[in-house]
C-alpha cells in the first residue's frame, strides 16, 4: 500500500498522540486513592492489633476497616484504643469525643519509639 | 521499703526533670530529580520524631511506604525495585543536638545534629546543622542533608541512572509539642 505524503503525516500524528495518551494516561498516574483501593481486613480495633503483633510486615501498605473508641485526639488525626494512630490527608477539627467510630485507612507500620500502630489518609466512616 | 522509697524517688526525679517533645505526623522530604526529566521526590507526613529537651537526644522514624509520590508507577518502583520496603520497613534516626539547651530556644537557633541514619539495615553518620525555634507551645526543627544512593547499597539501573541525581537531598521539617 502507497501511502501519499499527507496520509503518512496523518499516522504519524495519530501514533504520537496515541503513545501520548498512554504515556499520561498509564505510566503518570496519581496513586490510587484510599477510596478506590480494596480493603484487606474488617473488623475492631482490638480484633486488628493482635494480628499485626504477628506479622506487621503482612499487613503494609493494605486498607483496613477499623472500629474502635476513640482515646485522643490531635489536628492530624487520632489514637484509637490508645494503640493505633489515624492520620488524615488534610488537617481538620475533630469535634467528637469518646465515642467509638469506624475509620478506613492504610496500615503503614509498627511505630517502636512510640509503641502503636499508625494508619495513614484515613476517613472517618461512622 | 528503704530499696522501694529509692525506686519511687528516682522515678518521680526522672520523670520530673526529662521533658520530651514529639511529633508523629512529622514532615520529611527528598528530592533526586535531575534538570529536564520528571522530578523524583516524595513527601513522608508521618515521620515520628522524639526530641529529648534536657539532653537533645533525637530519634525519628519513618515507613518507607508513607512516601507519597506524584506518580505511582515511581512509588511502586521506589518501594519494591530500590527501597525493598517489606523487608525493610523502617527508616530510622538516633542521633543528639550538640550542646542543646532549652532555655536558649525562644527564638531561632542552629545547632549541630549528628547520629546515625538506618535505611535498608545499613547504617550511615550524618552531620549537618539543624534550626530550632520555639513556637508558641511547639518546637519547629528543620534540617536538611545529603545522601547517596550507594551509602545503602541501592543500586541504580543504568537505563534510569541519568534521572535520578546522584546526591539525594532531603529535608527535614518537623512540629514537636510536649509529651504529656
Amino acid at each position: 500500500m502507497n501511502l501519499s505524503k499527507k496520509n503518512k503525516f496523518i499516522v504519524f500524528l495519530l501514533a504520537i498522540c496515541c503513545s501520548g495518551y498512554v504515556y499520561y494516561t498509564h505510566l503518570m498516574k496519581p496513586p490510587a486513592s484510599i477510596e478506590s483501593r480494596q480493603v484487606a481486613f474488617t473488623g475492631t480495633a482490638a480484633e486488628f492489633s493482635p494480628k499485626v503483633q504477628e506479622n506487621a510486615n503482612e499487613w503494609l501498605n493494605n486498607i483496613v476497616v477499623l472500629e474502635g473508641v476513640l482515646t485522643s485526639k490531635d489536628e492530624n488525626g487520632i489514637t484509637l484504643n490508645n494503640r493505633i494512630y489515624c492520620q488524615f490527608s488534610t488537617r481538620q477539627k475533630i469535634v467528637v469525643a469518646e465515642q467509638t467510630l469506624q475509620i478506613k485507612g492504610r496500615f503503614i507500620g509498627y511505630d517502636d519509639l512510640l509503641n502503636e500502630l499508625k494508619l495513614d489518609q484515613c476517613i472517618i466512616q461512622k | 521499703m528503704k530499696k522501694a522509697l529509692f525506686f519511687l524517688f528516682f522515678s518521680v526525679s526522672i520523670s520530673g526533670f526529662s521533658q520530651t517533645y514529639f511529633t508523629r505526623t512529622g514532615t520529611t522530604n527528598f528530592k533526586a530529580s535531575v534538570t529536564a526529566f520528571e522530578p523524583v521526590e516524595a513527601t513522608n507526613k508521618s515521620t515520628t520524631v522524639i526530641l529529648k529537651t534536657t539532653t537533645g537526644d533525637l530519634a525519628a522514624q519513618l515507613f518507607m511506604t508513607a512516601f507519597q509520590f506524584r506518580v505511582a508507577l515511581m512509588q511502586e518502583h521506589f518501594n519494591e525495585n530500590y527501597m525493598d520496603s517489606n523487608r525493610h520497613p523502617k527508616a530510622v534516626f538516633r542521633g543528639k543536638l550538640a550542646d542543646f539547651n532549652f532555655t536558649e530556644v525562644s527564638i531561632q537557633k542552629e545547632y549541630n545534629l549528628s547520629g546515625i541514619l538506618t535505611i535498608r539495615g545499613v547504617k550511615k553518620e550524618i552531620n549537618t546543622t539543624a534550626t530550632v525555634t520555639l513556637e508558641g507551645d511547639k518546637i519547629i526543627l528543620s534540617s536538611k542533608f545529603t545522601v547517596a544512593p550507594q551509602d545503602f547499597n541501592i543500586a541504580i539501573p543504568k537505563i534510569v541512572r541519568k534521572k535520578i541525581a546522584e546526591n539525594i537531598h532531603i529535608t527535614l521539617n518537623y512540629e514537636l509539642v510536649e509529651k504529656k
